[in-house]
């Protein structure tokens, strides 16, 4: 932890601009995973009147519209407080818009915005936009499969040397496929969902992800922290993550089995 | 379902049709408007519905007025094929995010529908929401209510130009630098007087809450704008205790249970308002079907926090995403999938059982009961 006070800081940015899908829930998750582990925690909920704080320990950003976007992204530019906390390796959650306006640039209708270039990461806008269930396999962290919920028409590449968050099992993602390894195959493309630059973690998992995903709060809260974090009660998420899963894997075996009944059809005709 | 665009047209000529619609309250202010006209002739509304195939079979009435509930997405149509009188506009939040995607569509498509309007339309709108005044934008024929907004998370960005609005939203001071500003409304209320041009009257709807005195301060404005006497409206609208299911007191088991409807964090934010101060348990059913979007993340957006030391029990298909939340709001609960065996679960309360439902599972429930809406 930064704090000298063995304080555990935890900046929510702009929530009121950038929060459209319950992605608050992000900052809550992170707040009581680590009060539950005694540890001190404070969460900041940073206004767009108010400079972002150049020192809090994890920054939490969320989704928003695309005006909203724009105009979040204008004001962190600004202020200069985030850029400084990434630079200085803060952990960062940056989900959807949030994910986007990280990167070299972002844009939508036509229209091209410079992002805060922290990543080397580029999103357009698809054709179809992604709504529903997600599951990934994670593709660089520790950590087991992860559940969230979409609601994008981001489409993003990913610049060399910035790695996937996660391999798109069900779902859009990036929407922009690679190869999950050096001799891949086609067989083995996969699309990605997000990216992992540092302990920068950008996902077009909402859900809120960290409620579906108590495992991947505790690894956010281990690179801030250092510490090794003791179990938790977690009937509730635990329900919850078992629960999002098996929807998530009846809606792709439903796929499986109607693209391939789709196939058969067409050789039939 | 496909509805010819001209059979709505053709059942709406020559007949008066008031159009109601907003994120929130749609239908009780549709029937709160159908009380108030219907006092004085024969008037047809929807009940619930919203859908083209629902305005269609209210419009197959012979009444001499219609009032239809108009979902968000389908006003330009409705508008356009009725050439409707009225066009009430409550209020634009987040709601079923899987299907409307961005909440600032509905505000550009509706700012489009009413400029096109080439027919004697009145507006009658809520000027407390930035996104509502600036669809009406340069209508002439408007009258503004103060109708209030609690949940304000929506109204961040200056709808005109985007940048940030710090002051908050407070009725006409709230200005823009790009001179977007709120409307004076000439219909303000308080919880007691109803205000109006040239009029000031006791007030006291039977519905809880105070966004029901909005809607009812609504409909007398409709009732005013289409020619009624301001205070024999007054007298319809506060009579009516229950609309659709929704406020209604009935028993479960052997116990009284009032059943509420919630859907998204502004309806929410307006419940938990109206339960502060109650001791009864709260029964909270969350479902995320088709009509209730499929996209759950809305429950993070609610103050659940407001519930802490109540008796909650979480239920419905959704119930693990409610009890996750309501846990992390340190709100004690119980965990039962049926609504209604959750009820038996809870300790006796002089006060009647507070039922929270989402809009399929809420629906379910007046089912299972008996209760007709």
């Amino acid at each position: 932890m930064n704090s000298a006070a063995g304080v555990l800081s935890i900046a929510h940015v702009y929530p009121t601009v950038l929060g459209l899908y319950g992605d608050r829930g992000n900052a809550l998750i992170l707040e009581r995973r680590a009060a539950a582990r005694g540890i001190n925690v404070e969460l900041l909920s940073c206004g767009p009147d108010q400079p972002i704080p150049k020192d809090c320990d994890i920054y939490v950003i969320g989704g928003g519209e695309d005006a909203a976007q724009a105009t979040a992204t204008e004001l962190l530019r600004a202020d200069g407080g985030l850029a400084s906390a990434v630079n200085r390796g803060a952990v960062v959650l940056a989900v959807c818009a949030g994910l986007q306006l990280l990167g070299i640039e972002f844009g939508a209708h036509g229209v091209r915005t410079a992002g805060l270039g922290l990543v080397d990461v580029v999103s357009t806008t698809g054709d179809v936009r992604a709504v529903g269930e997600v599951l990934t396999d994670s593709a660089e962290l520790p950590l087991p499969m992860l559940s969230g919920f979409e609601n994008h028409l981001g489409r993003t590449v990913l610049g060399t040397g910035v790695a996937p968050f996660g391999r798109v099992l069900l779902g859009t993602g990036n929407g922009t496929s690679g190869a999950s390894g050096p001799t891949s195959s086609p067989a083995d493309r996969f699309d990605f969902d997000g990216f992992v630059a540092g302990r920068v973690v950008g996902t077009y998992m909402h859900g809120p992800v960290l409620a579906r995903n108590p495992c991947f709060a505790d690894l956010l809260l281990h690179w801030a922290t250092g510490l090794d974090l003791a179990d938790i009660d977690d009937h509730a998420a635990d329900a919850l993550r078992a629960e999002r899963i098996a929807v998530g894997r009846a809606s792709m075996s439903t796929r499986r089995r109607s693209s391939a009944s789709g196939w058969s059809h067409r050789r039939a005709a | 379902m496909a509805v010819d665009p001209r059979v709505l047209a053709n059942l709406t000529v020559d007949r008066p049709v008031t159009l109601v619609s907003g994120t929130n309250g749609k239908t009780t202010t549709t029937r709160l408007i159908a009380e108030t006209l219907g006092s004085q002739r024969s008037v047809a509304a929807t009940r619930g519905a919203n859908m083209p195939a629902g305005l269609v079979a209210a419009a197959r009435s012979q009444c001499d007025e219609l009032v239809l509930e108009v979902d968000e997405l389908y006003v330009p149509r409705v508008l356009a094929e009725t050439r409707a009188t009225v066009l009430v506009l409550l209020n634009i939040s987040r709601d079923q995010l899987d299907r409307i995607s961005e909440i600032r569509r509905i505000a550009e498509a509706w700012r489009s529908a009413i400029a096109g309007a080439d027919w004697q339309l009145t507006v009658v709108a809520n000027a407390d929401d930035p996104l509502v005044v600036w669809a009406v934008g340069g209508h002439r024929d408007v009258v503004w209510i103060a109708a209030g907004d609690r949940w304000r998370q929506d109204g961040a960005l200056c709808p005109q130009c985007s940048t940030v609005q710090t002051g908050g939203r407070s009725g006409a001071a709230w200005r823009c630098e790009c001179g977007f500003a709120l409307p004076e409304a000439q219909w303000t209320f308080s919880s007691t007087e109803l205000h109006g041009p040239g009029l000031d009257i006791p007030f006291h709807p039977l519905l809880p809450g105070g966004v029901n005195i909005a809607n009812a301060a609504t409909a007398v404005a409709v009732a005013v704008a289409r020619g009624l006497n301001a205070a024999i409206a007054a007298a319809a609208v506060v009579r009516v205790g229950s609309v659709a299911g929704r406020y209604v007191v009935t028993q479960i088991g052997d116990r009284p249970a009032r059943l509420l409807l919630a859907k998204n964090p502004a309806s929410w934010t307006e419940t938990l308002h109206m339960l502060e101060g109650g001791v009864s348990p709260v029964v909270i059913c969350v479902n995320a079907r088709g009509a209730d979007g499929k996209d759950t993340s809305w429950l993070w957006d609610v103050p659940f926090e407001h519930l802490a030391g109540r008796c909650v029990a979480a239920t419905g298909d959704r119930r693990w995403d409610l009890s996750l939340r309501l846990e992390t709001a340190g709100v004690e609960h119980k965990v039962t999938e049926d609504p209604i065996a959750a009820v038996a679960t809870l300790p006796r309360s002089s006060a009647p059982i507070e039922v929270v439902a989402t809009y399929t599972a809420f629906h379910d429930l007046l089912d299972r009961l008996g209760v007709s809406w």
